[in-house]
Formats: C-alpha cells, structure tokens, sequence
C-alpha cells in the first residue's frame, strides 16, 4: 500500500511540466483556429438563418401583394368584361332601334312612292280611258254596230284596259 | 500473485539524481508523455485543417471541444468562461488520454498514480486562485470567501475555516481520479490474475470475459473521470471568476 502514496518528486515534475507544456503549445499554436473557426461556423449559421428568416418574411410579403394584385387584376378584368357587356347591349339595343327606325322609313318611303306611282296609274288610266272612249265613240260613229260588235268591243276594251293595269 | 505489483515504477532511463529529486523517467511518465504526443498531435492536425466544413480529425476534435465547451465549460461559468476553454479542454484531453493509455498492452495509467493527480489537482488549485486574484484583485478576492454581512470579528474565524475547505477541492479532485483509475485497474489485473492463479481451462474463461467486461467499463470511465475531473475544474474556475466561495 505504501506503493501507492509514496510522493515521487520526479513523477511531480514531469506531470506538472507535461500538462504546462502541452497546455501552452496547445493554447499557443491549436486552439485559437479551432475556436475561431467554431465561432465563425457559428456566427456565419445564425446570419445565414436570419436572412433566410428576413428573406422568407420579404418572400411572404411579396407574394400578398402579388395577390392582392392578381385579385386587383380579376376585379378590374371582371369590370371591363361587364362594361363590355353593357356596352355591347347597348351598342345591339340601339343597332335594332335604328335598323328598326330605318326599315320602318323604307317601308314608309315604299309605301308613299306605291300611293303615289298608284295615282299616276289611275291618273293614266283615266286619261288613257278618256281617250279609248273618244276613239270608240268614234268608232261607233263610224259604224253601226250589232249586238255581236258591241260585245266583242266591250270585251276588247276590257281585255286592253287590263293590259293597261 | 500481488495486484499491486503492476503499479510499482522503475525507470526505463537512469538519469541523475538532482538532490533527492530522481527525474528519470518510468512507465507513467513515459505513458503520460505518448499521452500529450498524441493529444498535442490529434488537437494540432485538427487546426491545421479548419474549414467551414468539418471534416475528419478536424471535424472530431471539434466534437470533443464543442462539448468541452457546451456540457463542461459554458454550464458551470457562463459566458465568461469562454477564455477559459483552451485550460479546461487540455484537463479534459490529457486526462483522458492518459487514463486511456492504460488500457494499452506494455504502457501504464499515469492517473492511476496519486502523484500524477495531486499534481494536476494542484495545477487546477492554483489556476483557479491565479485567475481569481487576477479577475477580483488580491483582497477583494480573499474578502469574498467570507459571506458578506458577517461581523468583523468573525472574518479570520471564517476565513481561517474557508481555508481547508479551498484545499479539500483539488485533494478531492486528486484523490477520486487516482481511486478511481487505480482500482478499475486492480479489477482488471485481479480477473487477469485468476487466469494465472487458477490454471485451469475451465476457469479461464469467466475471467476473461470478466476482464473483458471490466475493459468495456473501464473504457467509458475513461472518459467519465475526465469529464468529472474537467467539470469539477470549470466549476472551481467559476467561483474565482464569479466570486462565489
């Protein structure tokens, strides 16, 4: 047992000194990279995290605005395609009225100018008969006639004033 | 068979005696150095190769200082513990290494010696009162052993008490690395010595599964005296840096 907690001066000496000497080298030429570089890891991994964190806020921020944009778009594009709805509405509503309005002036131009060829055709006719009578007057004058003739002038007539219709 | 007789030292070179100060070198002393050889190599060709991307004996080194600093450093003295680092991981690594050597056929457990840790103990003993007297001045720091509020009579009683309790820390801190390393060793060499002992085939096995398992366990107290003998350091370190006695 004495063995064990006998002091040895020697042994004193070469821990102490061993443990000063690697301490120092260590201290001096291998921790400070290490630990530098540790730290360095350290702070580069936090910066890069809170720029992914502002990055992602930003993200976020822009694609709400995107949105609230796309949405502005859609309201307004719906607007137009209502306005253009109207519009055309309108455009037909009015497209109708006037062809409408154009018909009926045709129909009643038409209609005038009928009347109006219809009494020139009376208007001939009847100068047309006055002169048919006169000319079969005359011819009546001209010759006596039969029962047979005044038919067949009769009908004759008739058949040129139809003609003349 | 003697278990003990493992942990007698002679030296491998006969140097000259300096007074009654022998220097030369035996096993531990030779283990403890193949111990720092090795940590100094492991430490140096990780920061020869520092890269934002650990990788290799960069990327383990930086494991074991990331808990040094994380589970033993920053726990027990907060922030400012951080200069403190580089002191604390070099108790960490080369107790380790040095409780790890044993577990190498032909060297020795320098840790399983009470010279060894007493004189680490010692070494933390007064870097601990050092940084304290640096970082509070001589009298404050000396001042802060004693509870504040206490009457002035009573100062050198209390300071006087203070005293064994300041030196009961590293005899502590020396004598659980040294019981600790020294009888996981005597375990070993007692299941090891049975195979001898005994000369049988049919005992020889327990033994040796025996040794086997207490190898396994001796491997993880390794590491855990280490760490215990680091935090114990950190935490003394914290009260000189504090001032908390």
């Amino acid at each position: 047992m004495e063995v064990l907690f006998s002091p040895d001066l020697g042994l004193i000496i070469w821990s102490a000194v061993s443990f000063v000497v690697l301490f120092l080298l260590l201290k001096k030429m291998a921790y400070k990279p290490l630990l530098d570089m540790m730290k360095k890891r350290e702070d580069t991994i936090k910066t890069s995290l809170e720029k992914a964190e502002e990055t992602r806020s930003e993200a976020e921020g822009l694609l709400g605005e995107y949105k609230r944009q796309l949405d502005e778009a859609r309201k307004e594009a719906q607007q137009i395609i209502e306005q253009g709805k109207v519009v055309a509405e309108n455009t037909r509503q009015e497209l109708i009225q006037k062809a409408n309005e154009e018909a009926k002036k045709i129909l009643d131009s038409a209609q005038g100018e009928i009347i109006a060829e219809k009494e020139k055709a009376l208007a001939e006719i009847q100068a047309q008969l006055a002169d048919l009578v006169i000319e079969a007057a005359s011819k009546v004058v001209q010759k006596s006639l039969d029962k047979k003739d005044h038919l067949r002038l009769i009908e004759d007539y008739t058949t040129r004033l139809r003609d003349l219709a | 068979m003697d278990p003990l007789h493992h942990f007698h030292l002679h030296p491998i070179i006969h140097l000259p005696h300096i007074g009654p100060i022998d220097l030369s070198p035996n096993m531990a002393v030779i283990s403890m150095w193949i111990s720092m050889v090795l940590v100094f190599l492991l430490v140096y060709a990780a920061s020869r190769r520092v890269s934002m991307i650990s990788k290799g004996v960069h990327a383990v080194v930086e494991v074991l200082l990331e808990f040094v600093r994380d589970e033993l450093v920053l726990p027990m003295m907060g922030k400012e513990g951080m200069p403190y680092i580089p002191f604390i991981a070099t108790v960490f690594f080369f107790i380790w290494f040095c409780n790890l050597s044993g577990l190498i056929p032909g060297l020795f457990t320098p840790t399983s010696n009470i010279n060894i840790t007493a004189t680490l103990a010692i070494i933390v003993f007064f870097a601990v009162h050092i940084t304290g007297i640096r970082e509070h001045g001589f009298f404050r720091y000396f001042k802060g052993w004693v509870p504040k509020g206490v009457p002035g009579f009573l100062f050198p009683f209390l300071f006087i008490l203070e005293i064994p309790s300041s030196l009961a820390k590293p005899f502590s801190l020396a004598l659980r690395l040294f019981a600790n390393m020294f009888a996981g060793h005597v375990v070993l060499l007692i299941f090891l010595g049975m195979i001898i002992t005994y000369k049988s085939i049919l005992i020889a096995p327990f033994p040796v599964l025996g040794a086997v398992i207490i190898m396994v366990l001796e491997l993880l107290f390794t590491a855990l005296q280490a760490y215990i003998f680091a935090i114990l350091s950190a935490l003394y370190l914290s009260d000189a840096v504090h001032g908390g006695h």
